[in-house]
Parts: C-alpha cells; structure tokens; sequence
C-alpha cells in the first residue's frame, strides 16, 4: 500500500514527539537569559508551529507552567498551534490593503481553496490561509505573501487581483508536486502529473 | 581587521580616505534593496545589472549600491544614478541592458524609464524635480537612497558618527539634554511628548541601571515609514540611541522590531556589529570613558506591544500588556529601572540636532512642532510613498502636490492620520496643518505617520468597523472599559453594515466611546474612539443611510450591495461566467449574461474581470430583473 503524495505530504508537516523533546532540550539549555519568547520562536522557527509536545518539553525544561507557556503562545499573533501547510498564503489585512479590498482577496482564496472559517489548511497539506498584520509595503496594496512553513522561502505579491491570485496559486501547486518526492522501495518516484 | 577608531581625529582621518577611494569611481548605480522593491523584482534586476555592467568592462568605473528604501514603493524596482540623479522606475530585468550602454556608456537618458508627469505628459529624468520628492523636506530620509545600509563607511562618508564624537568630547551629558529640550523636538511615536523633557526624567530617576529603548514596532497597520529607516539608514538611528544612552546615562540598550520586519532586524544587527568592531559601541567608544552596548529583540506581533510598558515587560520575555503608568516608564520600565523609550524616528532625529544645533531645528517646521515628519502615504492617492515634510505643511499640499491627487480621477472623501488611534479628516479641514496640537484639535492624531486616503469607494461606517475590530483583536483585554466596550461596538458596527442597524445605535455608540475614552487603562482603549466618532462627526449622511435606507453609497459593505449585468453593456464574452467560483452567471456565446442572485456570494470577480464595464454594484436600489428568456446581446459598434 502506498500513501497518495498529498496524505504523505499533510503528515509530513508533523514532527515526531522525541524529536521536538530533544530540539527543545538543546535550545533551553543553551540560552543564558531564559526567554520565554526567544525559546517560542525557536521552536515555532524550526517546526512552522509549536507542536503540543513542544509546549509541554518547554514547561518542563523551562520550569514555567503549562499554562503560562500557553498564555504567552497565544496572546502573540506569531505563534500558530497546528501545524501549517506546505506554503502559507498570508492576506494583508493593514488599512492600505484594506481600503484597497483585500478583504474580497481573502474571502476568494477561501473558496479557491475550499476552506471555511474553522479549516485554514487544505486537506492535502499544500496550503494555509492566514490573514497578517501589515508587510510594510503598503504601497503595493493589496499585498499578499507567500512563505513556506519553515519561513526559509518568503515572497510578497503586490497590486493582486483574483485572477492574479489564481494564476499564482497554481503556479504553487505545480511547484509542490515538483518539490514532493517519495521514496517507494529504492526507487524515487517524482509526483508530477 | 579592521581599525578600532579611538578619537574623533581617527574618524575624520577614515572618513576622508574613505571618501578620498570613491572620488576614482564615476557613476554610483544605487538600486532599491528595499522590502517593497525585491517584492516587485529588484533582486532579479540586480543580478542582470551585476552581469551587464561586468559585460562592458565597467567594474571599477562603475559602483553599484543597494540601497534602502527611497519611498516611492510603488514605481519600484528604482534605480538612481548619480552623480546625475537620474531616476529609473519600473525597471525590469530587459531594461538593463539599455541603461549600461546608453547611460552609463554613452550618457544618454532612456526616456522610456523616467517619470511622465501624468497631468502635462513631460518627463523628468531627475530624482528631486519629480512632484513627488520636490516638494519634500528629507532630512531623516535624505540618504536613504545614497548609502548602503549594510556599510559603515558609507554611512561614515556621509558625514556619520560626527554627532556622537561631538557629543561624546565636546559636550556634557546634561547640555546634550538641554539642546534637544531647545529643539523641541518631540516624540514620532504617537503622542509627541517632548523628549528632553523625558531624557532628563530617566537621567534624574533614582535606580541603576538605566536603559534606553529603539520603538521600532511600527503597530499602525497600514504604515511602514519606521522600517524604511530602519532597513534604509539604520546607524543613523543607532547613532542617535549612542548619544542619548550617554547623555542619559545608560549603558544597555534595546531595539525592539516587530516580528514582520526581518530585513529591518537583520540590517539593525549588523550595524551593531560593525559599530563595535570599529569602536563606535561596547567598550570605551572612541577612545572616552563611555561604555555601551546594544541588543535587537523581535517582538512577536501584537499591536498593543507598541505601547511603552507593555514593549517593555515584553523585552523582559512576559506577555506584552500595559500597566497602569502612576509611575511613568521613564521612572520605572524594564525591571522596574529607569527607561528611556522613543520611536526610530525620534532618534535618528538626534545626530542631526547635535550636529547642526537647536536653533536650526526650530526653524524648520512650526512653534508648537519643529522639524520634519515623515509620513506613509498610501491608499487612493497616485503617488503611494513615503513623504517626509516640514511639520505645518497643510493635509491638501501632501496629498494633491506630493501625492499627486486622487488616483482615477475620484473624488477625494477622507484622509486617516494616527492609524487606529487617530481619526477622519473631511475635505473642508483639508488645510490642517500636520502638527501635533492642529490635528488633535480636529479629532484625529500625528500618531507615528499613517496617512490613508480614502476616496468615493471608501465607506465611511465599514472603515470605522475596520478599525475597531482591528483593536477588538489586538486589546490585550485587562481592562473592562476597554474590552467590554470594543466588544459592543464591534457587534453595533458590524450589525450596521450587515444593514441590521437601529436609530437608536447611534447614541449607544456615543455613550460607549465616552466611557472608553475615560476609563481604559493605556491609550489604546482611550484612543479607540477616534476613528468612531470622526466617522460619526464628519459622515453621518453615511450612518443614516446605512441604518434607514439599507444603502452603502460606497459599495462596499457586502449586505448591502448586488451585482448585476448591464444587458445594453454585455458583450457576451463568458468570461465572467467562466470566472464566477459558485457558478451564479448565466448565459452563452450569443447572449446577455445575467446573475441568479440567490447563488450570487458577492465575491465582485465577474466586476474585476468584465472587460467592457457591464457588471455594475448596486446599493439601496431595486435589482433589475434577469432578462427574459435569452436575450441577444447588442454588439458594440467597432
Ligand atoms: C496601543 C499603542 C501602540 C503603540 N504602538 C507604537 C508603535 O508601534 N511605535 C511607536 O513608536 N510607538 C507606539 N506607541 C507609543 C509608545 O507608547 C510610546 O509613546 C512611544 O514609543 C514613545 O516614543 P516617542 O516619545 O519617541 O514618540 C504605541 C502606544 C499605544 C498606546
Ligand atoms: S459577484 Fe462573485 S459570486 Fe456573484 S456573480 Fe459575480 S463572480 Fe459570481
Ligand atoms: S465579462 Fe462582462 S461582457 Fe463579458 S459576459 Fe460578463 S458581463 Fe458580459
Ligand atoms: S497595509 Fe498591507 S502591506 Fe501595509
Ligand atoms: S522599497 Fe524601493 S522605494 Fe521603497
């Protein structure tokens, strides 16, 4: 039995519990002034998110409650509790983009990628949608950005429109397929169609 | 290695032999590095100029710079050659070639590549006689553009680092502190507090030790003149942090950059670097007994994290909400020490009245507000940017001379200063003068320099909505006034724009921003009103309608609008039809198109993607109904 590319792509996105445990002993260890925030975005910087056993590795390594670990993860916009998609769609919501529509962008990448209001990732794992705070280049309003989960690959689009939207996110998902590979037996098979 | 500068005559001896190797070259190439340019392809550019230049055997006559942010964003990718001044927009990677042989070979303009002066058609191929750089002042922003942000000599070629070493040999702590009272310069973060009065404060409050603090957390959603500096000039403002930790007496300091301003981080850590390598921070800066030194700390996007006690307890790795200030910051702030807060711009307004005294200062801008200020401009003007303008410069001047006007020849509305805290500014106060007293006088603010222009298109109730939800989300939610009352007004709001508004809301309204403006414990809750009751003061047409006859005349809030297909205006493309995403748009090849309102979710792709203007909005008025039958479209004369 082989896993579709895309419920292997969506898995792929979620560390395993030992692996975080160890990622954070490391980052706890080593810091010398012992910031709450500074270790979060460690964790969330590696991962894309803060995994569950994340929060909990970091309570305990930390000496800081559960609670308070979460009330921090959660006062701050930055910090995501589930796992990302492969490339997060980012919708300004600032006052330029604003007052330029973006808010009709956002509502059609929603349908575009058949999310709702509770689902910001795609069933496969390709995407997220997220609104975001102002990108400092209002000038090009409406602004979108893409990164992708890692933040190791960010690009903002500027002056979108539908169609441009359409036009770019297919441009992405031809890219997923090229980037996912999968190891079947010793043979790489590349998943583009 | 380099050499540690250990007086001021080592930094004048550097500065001319750094100044003395650039004379060889002829042309200096300064391309926009800036967050808004690479987002439009400077980087590709780059490397093609990179490639071209080395092609003609330029290197060496020829200096390329990346530079930061020169303010006109939206004409990017930006390229000025100096020293002619001459400004190439839009350029693309094709059009590289052209300006390596024709301008830099051969001297030659590429007229393609200049402003056109939209109104007489006339291109102006230099930077300063566009309309949009002429009529500013640029003093904090007057070598973005000319220096590499990523290189100290650059900056120290400029004229950089004088101030401090000024500073730091020829003045006493306390006459540093009397010259920027004499200044009057006051606080570009929000509130325009004096900040001598707030630097003598901090220096007078018992504790040690003291801490300074760069507020580079630019919350105004919509505003982006801090992280322009910051990615652009950043050891300007370090540099104005120098003077101010000595003069205050501080020898820790703090820059705090919001989470979605990596480069603005990046480059502000790297002139850090470079500034202890060369002496000009850490130990015994050049030479004198005054030791400082400086961490960058990224804060994690929240907006209330903007204000001074919750930044602070923020830096201290807590949750970043405010306390109540009976004791101001300045007494008490980073671990209960004393500690010094200002905005980017603040600071690096610093070096510059050191260098060139008070009194010069003061002379520019008006009595109440001296200096200049610098401001994002964007929303429906034609020339999106930052502007930096003498204080007292009218709203009309900055947005018909600088701005260019209205884009798309539509009436102007309304103009937002002050981002959430601030307020609507109507046409008939179009002459305030920006300065911090006349524009809290009309209800709005300077706040640290939004300025959004709103046009026909804007609706009035539904940008008021916007802001309060806005800080609906961003109140840390400590105190009731606050978090109670943003929670009310956004179901008021949003029920009005849903068309579900009653007469009565209107007072509601009224008596929730009284007890918020009052009660809430940081500003803000206290400033969350403005937005609100400028909307209500200067459009209340716009509120009645909203509420009585169910219209939004701007056609924006969506329960209020329909689309529908003009069947004199349809020319049967389909693309409409095509487009729609729930397949609400009816018709074929030979007919008129039409919408089935009931599947119809609003979206507005078919209005963007009609080619022939057929797909209209509609408020407060009956739809039309869907054509009988299949009706023949009616072709178009060619
Ligand atoms: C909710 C809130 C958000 C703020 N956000 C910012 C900000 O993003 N940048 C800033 O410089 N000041 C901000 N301020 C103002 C700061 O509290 C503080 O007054 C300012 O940084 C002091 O610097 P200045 O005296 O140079 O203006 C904010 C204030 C409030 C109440
Ligand atoms: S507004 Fe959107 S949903 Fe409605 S008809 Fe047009 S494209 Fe279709
Ligand atoms: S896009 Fe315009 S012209 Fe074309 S079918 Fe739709 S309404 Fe008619
Ligand atoms: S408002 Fe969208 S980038 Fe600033
Ligand atoms: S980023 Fe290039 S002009 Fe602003």
């Amino acid at each position: 039995m082989h896993k579709s590319a895309t419920t292997l792509l969506a898995s792929s996105n979620i560390p395993s519990k030992n692996e975080v445990y160890l990622f954070v002993s490391k980052i706890t260890s080593k810091s010398s002034r012992n910031n709450l925030i500074k270790i979060l975005q460690a964790v969330q910087n590696r991962y894309g998110y803060l995994p569950e056993a994340g929060l909990k590795a970091i309570s305990q390594f930390m000496n800081i409650p559960l609670s308070r670990v979460y009330g921090v993860a959660t006062f701050y916009h930055q910090f995501k509790l589930e796992p990302p998609g492969r490339y997060v769609i980012l919708v300004c919501m600032g006052t330029a983009c604003h007052a330029k529509g973006n808010m009709n962008n956002y509502e059609f990448l929603r349908l575009l990628l058949g999310l709702d209001s509770n689902k910001h990732t795609t069933e496969d794992g390709m995407f997220s949608l997220e609104s975001a705070r102002c990108f400092g280049c209002c000038s090009l309003a409406p602004v979108i950005m893409i990164m992708s989960s890692d933040g190791s690959y960010k690009r903002l689009y500027g002056h979108v429109t539908p169609m441009l939207l359409k036009k770019i996110i297919n441009e992405y998902r031809v890219k997923v397929l090229k980037e996912v590979t999968i190891h079947v037996g010793h043979t790489k098979r590349n998943f583009v169609r | 290695m380099v050499k540690r500068i250990n007086s001021p005559e080592d930094l004048e001896k550097l500065r001319n032999e750094i100044i003395a190797k650039s004379k060889a070259e002829k042309h200096v190439v300064s391309v926009c590095m800036g967050t808004g340019c690479i987002a439009l392809g400077a980087d590709v550019m780059m490397d093609a100029l990179e490639k071209e230049v080395e092609k003609h055997g330029l290197k060496g006559k020829v200096e390329i710079k990346k530079v930061g942010c020169v303010g006109f964003c939206e004409q990017g990718p930006i390229i000025i050659i100096y020293p002619e001044e001459i400004c190439y927009l839009k350029v693309k990677p094709e059009d590289v070639p052209d300006i390596v042989s024709k301008t830099l070979v051969e001297g030659k303009i590429v007229e393609r590549l200049v402003y056109t002066d939209p109104n007489t058609g006339e291109k102006i191929p230099k930077l300063g006689e566009i309309p949009f750089y002429k009529h500013q002042h640029r003093l904090l922003l007057a070598n973005n553009g000319r220096i590499d942000p990523r290189s100290i000599e650059d900056y120290i070629a400029v004229g950089g680092y004088k101030a401090l070493a000024k500073a730091l040999f020829e003045m006493k702590p306390e006459e540093i502190i009397e010259e920027i009272k004499a200044s009057n310069l006051r606080g570009r973060g929000g509130a325009g507090f004096p900040t001598g009065i707030k630097w003598e404060t901090t220096r007078n409050a018992p504790g040690e030790p003291k801490y300074v603090i760069v507020n580079c957390d630019e919350g105004d959603p919509g505003a982006f003149m801090d992280r322009a500096l910051m990615e652009g000039n950043p050891h300007s403002v370090l540099e104005g942090l120098i003077i101010g930790a000595y003069a205050i007496g501080a020898h820790e300091g703090f820059v705090y950059v919001r989470e979605e301003y990596p480069m603005a981080a990046e480059n502000i850590s790297l002139a850090i670097k470079q500034a202890e390598e060369y002496g000009l921070l850490g130990e015994n800066i050049m030479g004198s007994n005054f030791s400082f030194k400086v961490t960058v700390h990224r804060g994690a996007g929240a907006f209330v994290s903007g204000e001074s006690s919750a930044l602070m307890t923020a830096i201290e790795g807590k949750v970043g909400e405010p306390r109540p200030k009976y004791i101001h910051t300045a007494v008490q702030g980073i671990w209960n020490k004393p500690s010094c807060l200002n905005n980017v711009k603040t600071w690096a307004c610093v070096p510059l009245i050191i260098l060139r005294g008070a009194e010069w200062f003061r002379s520019i801008g008006t009595k109440g507000s001296s200096g200049t200020m610098i401001f994002s401009l964007v929303g429906k003007v034609n020339n999106t940017g930052l502007v930096e303008v003498p204080m007292g410069i009218t709203l009309r001047d900055i947005i018909f001379k600088i701005g260019g006007g209205i884009r798309g020849g539509k009436k102007f509305k309304a103009v937002q200063t002050g981002g959430p805290s601030g307020g609507f500014i109507p046409e008939e106060l179009l002459d305030t003068p920006v300065d911090f007293d006349e524009l809290r006088k009309v209800g709005s603010m300077m706040g640290s320099g939004g300025m959004v222009v709103m046009d026909e298109d804007t609706c009035m109730v539904d940008a008021a909505r916007y802001f309060v939800d806005f800080l609906l989300e961003e109140s840390c939610g400590k105190c009731v006034p606050c978090r109670e009352g943003l929670k009310e007004l956004s179901r008021i709001l949003n029920n009005i724009c849903r068309g579900e508004g009653k007469e009565e809301d209107i007072q509601l309204i009224e008596d929730i921003c009284e007890t918020m403006s009052e009660a809430s414990l940081c500003a803000l809750g206290r400033t969350a009103v403005n937005p609100v009751l400028t909307s209500l003061k200067y459009f209340r047409e716009e509120w009645d309608e909203h509420i009585k006859d169910k219209k939004c005349r701007a056609k924006v809030c969506k329960a209020l609008i329909n689309y529908y297909i003009d069947p004199e205006l349809c020319q049967a493309c389909t693309l409409c039809l095509r487009e729609c995403p729930v397949g609400a748009i009816h018709g074929d090849k030979e007919h008129v198109h039409w919408i089935d309102q009931d599947k119809c979710i609003k979206c507005g792709t078919c209005y963007e993607v009609c080619r022939f203007g057929a797909v209209k909005k509609i408020s407060g008025e009956p739809i039309p109904p869907p054509p009988k039958g299949m009706k023949p479209i009616r072709k178009r004369r060619e």
